[in-house]
């Protein structure tokens, strides 16, 4: 019987831990509340749409950015006092594409040039605090393959409760953006410069982001 | 008993459920879409018409040269050729506009091929290339000396079909061959004149300059008329061009490496 309900655990372990691609993993400890059934919430206030079109020479050569296109807003909640803890990261979803380290393809519009890659795209992640790591600098996902992660706010090894604002000892633990906006409130911007060597057509990726418990 | 069995397992689903969803746990997603179109810029600079006026025996002799009458400068995103076509009604001699008389043993039939082109920088992209030119770089053959076919511009009634292999282009040629670090040999990579930094005292890949030339020589028949593998195309039979107001067209044609 024991062995019937461990198997259990281990089918449902499985199944939910599809609804989450890698690498936002469960968390292991319940120290915050819930973003779904519970109060904690994690809003994303822009378009699930980014669109990049080159279309004149300046764009190829000057690139084209996107300012604030995402914004990301956070309240946590806490079960148990003091011991909420949280990391926000971001990684990169080609779709699965073949090899990892392009974009996947929607269309080609000629022959000549090489398929982009993943670490073409630059991120930009800032608020008013500057709490993520390498805030308002831009990024790409240096390794440069599917599921390349991004820091935003990485698992530290103590937490930084509310209104600390401080850029060295980011701002990890139980809040709201209602009541410290510059904390728990980031802004991404993008930009593409992609300059010459890549084949005409229309490209995706999906940029995850992953908001977690940490113990 | 079965039906107990399910509602018992669907229950505990439910609450193990709750279990997991009950740590802190979210995600959101954009999806980036990028789309590059194709973009081929030629910026011409050139007088709309460039005349040649042959009214002075020296002339006929020394022909008439039009240095640099022409700038090209190329912008483009992908790997591209360029190539000079002239072309008429027909595709092989210039058009007569008017004649000045009727003299005996003329012909209004001048080869479009009279017309001599010269260009900086040289083709730098031509590996396949199997024509005795391969471009248009030869400095021009003192007057004096027939040299037929190693500057003429290639001709046809079809210039939008991309000549062969065995053509002049200006920049690149027919095939889109790569070498073994994936860059063209064939066509010259994506890239824009704002921004190509030439080598010292040369232009860069994506600026040129076109000079012209025509020499009818006495009698007019255009020794320097010829086809690409130096076939003369000059006029013979003991004919010469008969005077007057010809007209050709020079079209510069920009595309994508093919």
């Amino acid at each position: 019987m024991l062995m019937k309900k461990n198997l259990l655990f281990i089918l449902l372990g499985v199944l939910f831990g599809y609804l989450y691609p890698q690498p936002c993993t469960n968390p292991v400890t319940t120290n915050c509340s819930d973003a779904v059934a519970g109060t904690s919430r994690f809003y994303m206030s822009t378009p699930g749409n980014v669109d990049f079109v080159f279309t004149e020479m300046r764009q190829y050569i000057n690139g084209i950015t996107l300012s604030g296109a995402t914004q990301l807003r956070l309240k946590i909640d806490e079960n148990n006092g003091g011991n909420c803890k949280w990391r926000l990261m971001m990684y990169v979803d080609n779709n699965n594409t073949l090899p990892p380290n392009q974009w996947e393809t929607i269309n080609t519009y000629g022959n000549s040039g090489n398929i982009p890659e993943l670490d073409l795209i630059q991120v930009k992640v800032y608020n008013g605090c500057g709490t993520p790591l390498n805030s308002g600098v831009y990024q790409v996902f240096a390794g440069n393959t599917q599921y390349d992660i991004i820091d935003i706010i990485p698992e530290l090894p103590n937490i930084n409760p509310a209104g600390t604002c401080d850029p060295n000892n980011p701002t990890n633990g139980a809040g709201s953006y209602l009541t410290y906006y510059n904390e728990y409130n980031f802004t991404i911007d993008y930009r593409i410069i992609p300059g010459f060597r890549h084949r005409p057509g229309a490209y995706q990726i999906k940029i995850w982001f992953c908001l977690k418990e940490v113990p | 008993m079965r039906m107990r069995k399910v509602i018992g397992l669907l229950v505990g689903m439910f609450l193990l459920s709750g279990v997991t969803f009950g740590q802190l746990i979210d995600e959101k997603n954009v999806t980036v879409t990028m789309e590059l179109q194709p973009v081929l810029q030629l910026n011409m600079t050139t007088p709309d018409q460039i005349e040649f006026v042959f009214d002075d025996i020296k002339d006929y002799y020394g022909g008439i040269i039009k240095y640099a009458a022409t700038i090209l400068k190329v912008s483009s995103s992908v790997t591209w050729d360029l190539y000079a076509v002239g072309t008429s009604t027909n595709g092989q001699y210039w058009d007569q506009q008017v004649a000045y008389g009727s003299g005996a043993n003329s012909t209004n039939q001048i080869p479009l091929s009279a017309l001599e082109l010269r260009q900086y920088e040289p083709n730098q992209y031509a590996q396949d290339a199997t024509g005795a030119q391969v471009d248009y770089s030869n400095a021009f053959a003192p007057a004096n000396v027939a040299s037929p076919g190693i500057n003429s511009i290639y001709y046809s009634a079809a210039p939008y079909t991309a000549p062969g292999a065995d053509q002049k282009y200006i920049q690149g040629t027919k095939g889109t061959a790569i070498d073994a670090l994936g860059n063209p040999v064939d066509g010259a990579p994506g890239g824009s004149y704002l921004i190509s930094v030439p080598p010292a005292g040369s232009f860069s890949d994506y600026y040129f300059t076109i000079d012209y030339r025509i020499v009818p020589s006495l009698p007019a028949i255009f020794p320097n008329a010829g086809l690409n593998d130096g076939t003369s195309e000059a006029i013979t039979g003991g004919l010469y061009a008969q005077p007057g107001v010809y007209t050709m067209n020079v079209k510069y044609i920009l595309l994508e490496d093919q």
